[in-house]
Parts: structure tokens; C-alpha cells; sequence
């Protein structure tokens, strides 16, 4: 059976059970790596909007 | 500096099964607890670049915030975990984020940044967690249009002219009160005191529950969060929205969808969390969205009948599902910008969006086709034609996305599911008058389509 996952670098980091006040001690560069795949810098939150309207 | 956390992941097992149109509770789970994390890294993402770039006062309202949340996991950890898992949160963090985050090459970004009251949102989240938690504690929130609004909890009413601005809000052994200014309102909450209990001045939170069979769907009628009512616009107002007509709509379809369609039902009590009722639309044709960054949440106006909302709740569930995904799991690269025909949609869409589409579709078909058996008689015929539109649909959605090289490897997975379920219903008979309405629509459809965008002298979208 295959595990997909985004590369270790750019992943959805699993950081349940930290608390939120734990989580500045994780590194910069990691937690810029997975936004830059999450949020884009040229798209907002209008980017992931399913419509019906338009027809989804 | 802490080592690296793990990463979330799914098998080609997960992904089969969620593509098959089951989703077993222990993967959407697992979803969920995606849902959380990025949530907490959006907000920890926004408190560094709100060090940067905002204002004192927005820098303290957020560390003060995470710090009673914080506070609020030690103690209540899973109460903290629903309320930061909420769709509120993560609509609300990937705005303020994508308008503080630089634009291509490093240019500023061209939206407007986020006010200080816009950051400081995540102390209404924090105030609604402690109050829930019963943790004392007193923070600075912010003020809109005269109200505080605290997710999961109510709307705290406090006037100040209805300007924007901040107000001050408690939980002591004396109780829960907001403060601004002149204005003052006690909180019918914390302590043990109901959140429904009438008093001046707050409006508690509006929920609708819907049982069938001993499976409960609860959620949150949202009207008044400053972000998440934003998700597809116009909302419908209080004290226009009629929670009762909602209410009973909900019991209609939440009976069809746990009787007839039963995994669907189990994923959305899992993951549904809110409605955001719209406005009826002029056209009379229902409306609704889902949001990649709101997930659990639905925006919807009210259908016009009980199979209408389910349809609606089954369409919406799959784009909610396959965004939590795709959080995880590229399915279609991102960076093909070639654009495909759609046959429910008048534009040309890209891979990732045809494919979120296809997938909608799927559900909807897969709806329909077990209405046409359970259906009400005057019903049947509507059941059929869906049913004989939507595989048509689907099946010219996976074949685009199947010849365009633009699946990651998990993509095809998935496809290939998608692909297989479909192959079951081809052969499935469907009344010629209902086979024969179907082509015509799709025949009409893409000829509409090709006179809107093809060109003689130009490649196909």
C-alpha cells in the first residue's frame, strides 16, 4: 500500500497536541516551506471557493 | 530550534475509499486532524508576520490570545481542539495571511492589509474557548457594527455607536461580562449558566440538530462572524433568517440522507460543522459554496424542498472532503494552467478545479441514482434525469482528466476509483425520455460552450 504525502519539507506538518504557544519554536524556513504550498503569494482565499452558483 | 514534526499522509487505501464515495469515520478523522493543524500553523504563520508588519496593538491582542488558548488545551484540550478546528478559524487566518504575505516576486501584495480588528479576531476565539472552559481570564476583542461576536458562544450587543473599536471581555468568579465604554453586558455563560438564557443585550448562537436512526447532524447557523459570512455573499440576515423554517428542512433531508444514503451521512455528522444561510437568490435557482479554508462549513441559501437540500449537503460534503485532500495529497499539478471544458460549467476550468468538479458530480450522481429507487413517484422522473445528466458529467470530467497528464500519482489513484464507480452505472437502464433529455442538455451545453470560447484560429482551452 502507498503513503502519499506532500515531501517532508513542504507537508502538512502534524502538530496536534502541540500547544499553540510550543509552536514558535519551530523553524522559520519549515513553516514558510509548507505555506508557500498552502498560500500561494499570488492567490488569496478566493483561489479554493467552490461556487455552485458559477456551477462549481 | 524543535525537530521537524511529523507530516500527515494518506494511503492509496484512504484515497480509493474516499473515491469510491465511502468515508469511513476514521478517515475523516484523520482528516480533521489535518484540519487542526493547519489551522495552528496558519495562526502561528500570522503571529510572525504580524510581528512585522502590524500594529502594537494587534501584536498584543494576538499573543494574548494565543496564550489563553494555550491555556485552554492544557485544561480542556479537546474543547480547544473544536473550536480551533472551526471553519471561522481557518477562513478567517488565510485572509489576514494572504493579505500580509508579499505578492509575486516579492511585491507587495495588492489586497488591503488586515486591520488591527481583523487580526485581533483570534481573541474572539480565544474568549469563546475560555468561556466555554470556564477558564477565567480577560482579554481585548474586537467591536463591529456595534457587536462582539464570540464563535460557538453568541453575539454580545454592545452598541458604541456602531463604530469599530475594542471592547473588554471577562470571566471572574463574578461571571462573564463585555465592556466598552459606556456599554456593558453580562454573558449568560460560563459557571454553569446556559448560553440560551435571555438577557439584554446577547444574542446566543443559533444551532440546528437533526436525528434520524440514532445519527445526529449538529451545526452552527452563522450570520454574524466578520469573516466566515463572507464566504459567499449576500448572507441572510437576522432576524430574517427563520432558524425554524431551516430546522425543518434539515429534519426532511437529514431522514433522506440517513435512510438512502447512508456513508454520505456519516461523513457530513463527522465533518459539517456550519451553514451559512444566503439570501434567496433572484433567480430562484438555490445557491451554495464551499471553501478550501473553511473547512466544515457550508454557505447555502434554502433549497425548495427537503431532496434539494440533500443534493446540496451531498455536492458541497465532496468539495469539503477533497480539499481536506488536497491539504494533504497533491491530486492535479497546480502549475498546468491549460484550461479543459466542463459540461456544468459555462468557463473553462483548470485540472485541479475540473477535478474538484468531477468529484462534486460524482456524489450528485451517485445521489440521484439511489433516488430514482427510493424516491417519491412525482419525484422519479427528476431522479432519472440527474442521474443519466450527472454520468455523463462524470464521465467526460475523469476521461479530460485522465488525457491531460496533469495527476500527480495520487491523482490517478483516485481517478482511477472515481473511474471504476462510474463504470458500474454506464450500463445501468435509464427511461429514454430521461436518457434523451440528458443528451439534448449536454448537446446544448457544450455548443453554447464552443461558441463562447473556441476560435478558429486558436488551440482549444
Amino acid at each position: 500500500m502507498t503513503e502519499f504525502q506532500h515531501d517532508a519539507e513542504s507537508g502538512l506538518m502534524d502538530v496536534n497536541g502541540m500547544p499553540l504557544g510550543d509552536l514558535a519554536r519551530l523553524d522559520d524556513a519549515l513553516l514558510d516551506k509548507t505555506l508557500e504550498r498552502l498560500l500561494p503569494a499570488c492567490g488569496g482565499i478566493g483561489d479554493r471557493l467552490w461556487n455552485n452558483n458559477a456551477g462549481a | 530550534m524543535a525537530p521537524s514534526p511529523d507530516v500527515h499522509s494518506l494511503t492509496s487505501a484512504d484515497l480509493s475509499a474516499l473515491a469510491a464515495g465511502e468515508f469511513p469515520p476514521e478517515i475523516i478523522r484523520r482528516l480533521r486532524a489535518a484540519e487542526l493543524s493547519k489551522h495552528a500553523l496558519l495562526i502561528e504563520a500570522l503571529r510572525r508576520a504580524a510581528r512585522g508588519q502590524a500594529r502594537d496593538d494587534a501584536v498584543e491582542a494576538i499573543e494574548a490570545a494565543c496564550g489563553i488558548l494555550s491555556e485552554v488545551q492544557a485544561r480542556a484540550p479537546e474543547l480547544a481542539a473544536e473550536v480551533l478546528t472551526l471553519p471561522h478559524v481557518g477562513f478567517w487566518a488565510a485572509d489576514c495571511l494572504s493579505r500580509l504575505r508579499p505578492g509575486p516576486a516579492g511585491q507587495p501584495g495588492s489586497a488591503r492589509p488586515p486591520s488591527s480588528l481583523d487580526l485581533a479576531h483570534l481573541a474572539s476565539f480565544a474568549a469563546a474557548a475560555a468561556l466555554r472552559a470556564a477558564y477565567p481570564f480577560e482579554l481585548r476583542v474586537p467591536v463591529r457594527g456595534g457587536v462582539v461576536t464570540l464563535p460557538t458562544v453568541g453575539t454580545a450587543c454592545i452598541d458604541g455607536g456602531g463604530m469599530p473599536g475594542w471592547a473588554r471581555i471577562r470571566l471572574d468568579r463574578l461571571g462573564a461580562t463585555v465592556m466598552s465604554g459606556s456599554g456593558m453586558v453580562d454573558l449568560p455563560v460560563g459557571h454553569g449558566r446556559g448560553s440560551r438564557t435571555a438577557v439584554p443585550g446577547w444574542v446566543p448562537l443559533s444551532r440546528l440538530r437533526a436525528e434520524t436512526d440514532g445519527i445526529a447532524l449538529s451545526v452552527i447557523l452563522e450570520t454574524s462572524d466578520p469573516f466566515l459570512t463572507r464566504l459567499a455573499p449576500p448572507v441572510a440576515e437576522y432576524p430574517r433568517v427563520s432558524s425554524e423554517d431551516w430546522q425543518q428542512r434539515i429534519n426532511a433531508a437529514w431522514r433522506i440522507l440517513v435512510r438512502d444514503h447512508r456513508p454520505t451521512a456519516d461523513g457530513l455528522a463527522a465533518a459539517l460543522t456550519t451553514l451559512v444561510p444566503l439570501r434567496e437568490p433572484a433567480t430562484g435557482r438555490p445557491v451554495s459554496a464551499t471553501s478550501g479554508w473553511a473547512w466544515g462549513a457550508i454557505a447555502l441559501s434554502l433549497p425548495p424542498d427537503a431532496p434539494a437540500l440533500a443534493e446540496t449537503l451531498v455536492h458541497e460534503f465532496q468539495h469539503l472532503v477533497l480539499s481536506a485532500v488536497e491539504d494533504l495529497v497533491p491530486l492535479a499539478d497546480s502549475g498546468d494552467d491549460r484550461l479543459h471544458y466542463a459540461p456544468w460549467r459555462d468557463d473553462p476550468r483548470p485540472a485541479p478545479a475540473l477535478l474538484q468538479g468531477t468529484y462534486a458530480q460524482l456524489g450528485v450522481t451517485g445521489f440521484w441514482r439511489r433516488q430514482r429507487q427510493v424516491g417519491s413517484p412525482e419525484h422519479r422522473l427528476r431522479s432519472e434525469v440527474e442521474f443519466a445528466r450527472g454520468r455523463r458529467h462524470v464521465f467526460e470530467g475523469v476521461r479530460t482528466l485522465t488525457d491531460s497528464s496533469a495527476l500527480t500519482a495520487a491523482g490517478r489513484v483516485f481517478i482511477a476509483e472515481m473511474s471504476a464507480r462510474l463504470a458500474d452505472w454506464q450500463g445501468e437502464p435509464v427511461p429514454v425520455r430521461a436518457e434523451t433529455m440528458a443528451a439534448e442538455m449536454g448537446a446544448e451545453h457544450r455548443l453554447r460552450w464552443q461558441l463562447a470560447h473556441l476560435r478558429p484560429d486558436a488551440e482549444e482551452p
